[in-house]
């Protein structure tokens, strides 16, 4: 394809939605639906603010494909160069309901009705090439009070290598899933994007990579999805407020109406995992609802009694904490489809061969979750000689925080930080 | 647009340009002789501050009450500079004529403050628009520059410079020259009426020794300087009077490179060529150094050259990189496209009296800083592949400029020819130098 026909591609396919609503493109190769593009113009994205009332960017039929296209934050402000004081100065309006996010939709999926399940199956993801990670000086983020000064980096992400040189010497892997992801809430009216919620939304769930398929509740006909909060790579925790934030060229997903099958929660699975959540302001009841969660699918998929799945739980299930900074925390479990099939459940104490380890034990999970990222974000800053507001970034994007041992005797977080990170591209260990 | 559309279009400003070359030329070598090379500008600004009490008065630009403020603004300057002249011993003349041009340009500016659009005003004073002259105008400077022109050619000897002239027959010349300057700029602009008047002067002094040879060869440079500007200037939509000013320049360096020329077509080809070369092999030498040392720096040489001929990069860019390059270039255009089209959007719903309401236009505005936030993020994608596949190869890359440059270097081949090497080789008291014939 010349040059000209390449340009005259892409303004067609932005020209698509000037209607606001997208052109079949083609039909679907691989699914049974029609493919449908929908590129983030003006008409078919929205700055921090959801509302039922939106008129569709789109309408398609179950089974069908939307090839879409996302914005980054601010309707794309934050590019290379742009300075912290530029970005925070950046407002739409005085609407403080507003979050940060753009986001691209909503999607009208015929006979999607309130009650049904919309089975929502990410089959490709495509990041720009360029993001970011922001600390936010002592605005938000987990340690606003530690962390005064504020701190913008700006990344280049190489999409071929599939790797992101954070920091001088420190590649972080390329892992690109959607922040934000859900459904229109049954309540009329504008709202926020930041929190999540059993709507989905902004669940910063790292795990809902290419791949994985998303169960959402239906609560308005039609179930209404946005997505945005693109992110190239995020740690578990996301402890200074951001990922490697970015915007995607393609988000790519397949819609499914699933009939007679009730859900009151987002779930989703991926080949050999089913994966709960858990979203609320306190960080021991969002694990709680994790863990209610997970016993209600196990006893569903695997035919136990209620008491019984529950017990279960602890045994099988692998939490991790999803964010702690979107005001509505989350944690998230995978729990393995198969019977006796197990997560990985290892919960290091210490420093291993392969990962930089912390270990909290208190009472509240959300004072273990303290400790130990806050011990890890110290110890990497340490050992590695790197500046503690660069540390708090890197954990941010890479730390991985996992629920330990919960009960009687308290709440336990093991901080994961891979050494890998360390290896320049090609002398990476498996 | 097609050839005959764009001959159409570009006519009168072609002939305004011509006409101004020919009046201009003339009064550039005066000025060069004197030695008094900003008098034009320092005019055209007295001539400027004329324009605008007259715009501050009320009078439209380009009206007749205009023209006849400026025009005696620009005899009282020329009043000045006649009669400073004199003090030329003790004080040089282009000091009078820098004070001369800072008073008028303040004085401008201290008027311009107080009038509504006066920012347009100065921008039109300084560029000019000569794309829109109109026959009109031209039939209206057509007898002035005669008149101007048959008195400059019946009076050419006591008009030229000589020392100690009498003040009347200076007088004569500088209001002469201000009434020339009052209207060209009105047309043309002041940078582009100093264009006009000492480039062409410049190139004719710097080929010929006779007048009227220096005279005829400014008037061939400010014609191909003028065509050369106004079809650039409309090829890629550029501002006409800025371009040509620049047209004009490039000319004078073109004709500076190939002033050896005068001294014989073969000697002073070979002159040229040999300083091309030697200009050449540093620029490359410097170039390779430069790209060794800081391959991600601006790389100036490189830069223009991918420029010129963007398939040069793939020579160090892997395949992906170029998929990414390319990837973002084309992303890079639809967002230009798109801003394009949100701002045709808010023209037509202003010229359809549709107004937008305020939140509709909040987003729009909102989106117009998005798309060229955008191509700015796909711009640094393409600086970033660039800069990555330079580090890599800025040994090979850097070397092989380096090889060029030596390869090119004027002199280097000569010494080392097998012939000259034996004769270095004998006269170093070897017998048979190896390869040697005898």
């Amino acid at each position: 394809m010349n040059r000209l026909s390449k340009v005259l591609c892409a303004i067609v396919c932005a020209c698509a939605a000037v209607q606001a609503h997208a052109q079949a493109a083609a039909t679907a190769s691989g699914s049974r639906g029609k493919v449908y593009l929908l590129p983030a113009t003006l008409e078919n994205t929205q700055w921090g603010l959801y509302d039922n009332a939106t008129t569709p960017a789109l309408r398609i039929e179950s089974g069908d494909t939307v090839v879409m296209e996302t914005m980054n934050h601010a309707h794309d402000y934050w590019t290379p160069g742009r300075t912290l004081k530029e970005l925070l100065s950046r407002r739409m309006d005085d609407n403080k309901l507003r979050g940060p996010h753009s986001i691209t939709g909503p999607i009208y999926v015929n006979g999607a009705e309130p009650g049904d399940v919309l089975r929502v199956r990410i089959n490709k993801i495509v990041p720009r090439a360029y993001g970011y990670n922001i600390s936010l000086p002592g605005i938000a983020g987990q340690f606003p009070q530690l962390f005064k000064e504020g701190r913008l980096r700006y990344v280049y992400i190489d999409t071929d290598k599939r790797i992101i040189e954070y920091l001088p010497g420190i590649y972080v892997p390329l892992r690109p899933f959607p922040g934000l992801i859900g459904l229109a809430r049954q309540e009329p009216g504008a709202y926020s994007t930041r929190p999540p919620g059993e709507y989905g939304g902004n669940m910063d769930v790292r795990d809902l990579v290419a791949g994985t398929t998303l169960h959402l509740p239906v609560w308005v006909k039609g179930g209404l999805l946005w997505s945005g909060d693109a992110h190239a790579a995020q740690g578990n925790g996301e402890v200074n407020i951001s990922a490697v934030e970015t915007a995607f060229r393609e988000l790519n997903l397949t819609f499914d109406v699933i009939k007679g099958k009730s859900l009151d929660y987002p779930r989703a699975e991926t080949a050999t995992n089913w994966i709960t959540f858990g979203f609320d302001p306190d960080l021991d009841k969002a694990l709680d609802k994790a863990i209610e969660q997970t016993a209600k699918m196990l006893a569903e998929s695997h035919h136990v009694a209620a008491g019984k799945a529950r017990e279960l739980v602890a045994s099988i299930a692998d939490c991790r904490v999803s964010q702690v900074v979107n005001g509505t925390k989350g944690i998230h479990c995978f729990t393995p489809k198969k019977s006796g099939g197990k997560e990985d459940l290892s919960r290091p104490l210490k420093e291993t061969a392969t990962h930089f380890v912390t270990h909290a034990s208190e009472d509240t999970l959300a004072k273990a979750m303290d400790t130990a990222s806050l011990a890890m974000i110290d110890h990497i800053a340490k050992v590695k000689d790197i500046e503690r507001v660069d540390a708090y970034g890197l954990a941010s994007v890479a730390m991985d925080c996992r629920v330990g041992k919960w009960g009687a005797g308290g709440k336990n977080v093991h901080c994961l930080m891979p050494k890998s990170l360390w290896n320049a591209p090609g002398k990476r260990s498996s | 647009m097609s050839f005959s559309d764009a001959a159409a279009f570009l006519a009168l400003p072609l002939a305004a340009s011509l006409i101004l070359v020919a009046i201009h030329a003339w009064f550039g070598l005066q000025v060069l002789a004197r030695g008094v090379i900003f008098v034009d500008l320092a005019l055209a600004q007295v001539a400027a501050l004329g324009a605008t009490v007259a715009f501050a008065l009320g009078h439209p630009p380009q009206s007749a009450a205009s023209m006849a403020w400026s025009l005696g603004f620009t005899l009282a300057g020329a009043l000045v500079l006649a009669f400073t002249r004199s003090w030329s011993g003790r004080i040089p003349q282009e000091a009078l004529i820098g004070i001369l041009y800072v008073v008028a340009a303040a004085a401008g500016f201290l008027l311009i403050e107080q009038a509504p659009q006066g920012a347009e005003h100065v921008k039109q004073l300084l560029t000019g628009n000569i794309v829109t002259v109109g026959a009109a105008e031209l039939k209206s400077i057509m007898p002035l520059y005669a008149a101007v022109g048959a008195l400059a050619w019946g009076l050419r000897s006591k008009l030229a410079h000589r020392a100690g002239a009498h003040w009347a027959w200076e007088l004569l010349f500088y209001a002469a020259f201000g009434v020339v300057v009052t209207s060209s700029v009105a047309i043309a602009g002041v940078l582009l009426v100093f264009s006009f008047l000492i480039i062409p002067a410049a190139i004719g002094v710097l080929w010929a020794e006779r007048p009227a040879m220096q005279l005829a060869l400014g008037w061939l440079a400010g014609v191909l300087a003028s065509i050369a500007g106004l079809l650039i200037s409309f090829r890629f939509n550029l501002p006409t009077g800025a371009t040509m000013v620049c047209a004009f320049g490039a000319v004078l360096v073109l004709a500076g490179i190939a002033s050896p020329l005068r001294t014989g077509p073969l000697r002073g080809l070979g002159r040229a060529a040999r300083m091309a070369r030697a200009l050449l092999a540093a620029a490359l030498a410097l170039s390779g150094l430069w790209l060794i040392a800081a391959p991600r720096a601006d790389q100036p040489l490189l830069d223009g050259a991918e420029y010129l001929f963007p398939s040069l990069r793939w020579s160090y860019m892997t395949g992906a990189e170029r998929e990414i390059h390319e990837d973002a270039k084309l992303q890079a255009e639809r967002y230009r496209h798109e801003t394009d089209r949100l701002n045709e959007r808010e023209r037509r719903s202003r010229w359809e009296d549709r107004n937008m309401d305020e939140t509709e236009l909040r987003r729009l505005s909102s989106f117009l800083k998005s798309y060229n936030e955008m191509r700015k993020g796909e711009e640094f994608v393409m600086r970033e592949v660039r800069a990555r596949a330079r580090v890599r190869e800025r040994w090979p890359l850097g070397g092989a400029m380096l090889l060029a440059a030596l390869l090119i270097v004027p002199g280097l081949f000569s010494r080392l020819r097998p012939a000259a090497l034996r004769a270095a080789l004998r006269a170093r008291g070897y017998r048979n130098p190896p390869g040697g014939a005898s």
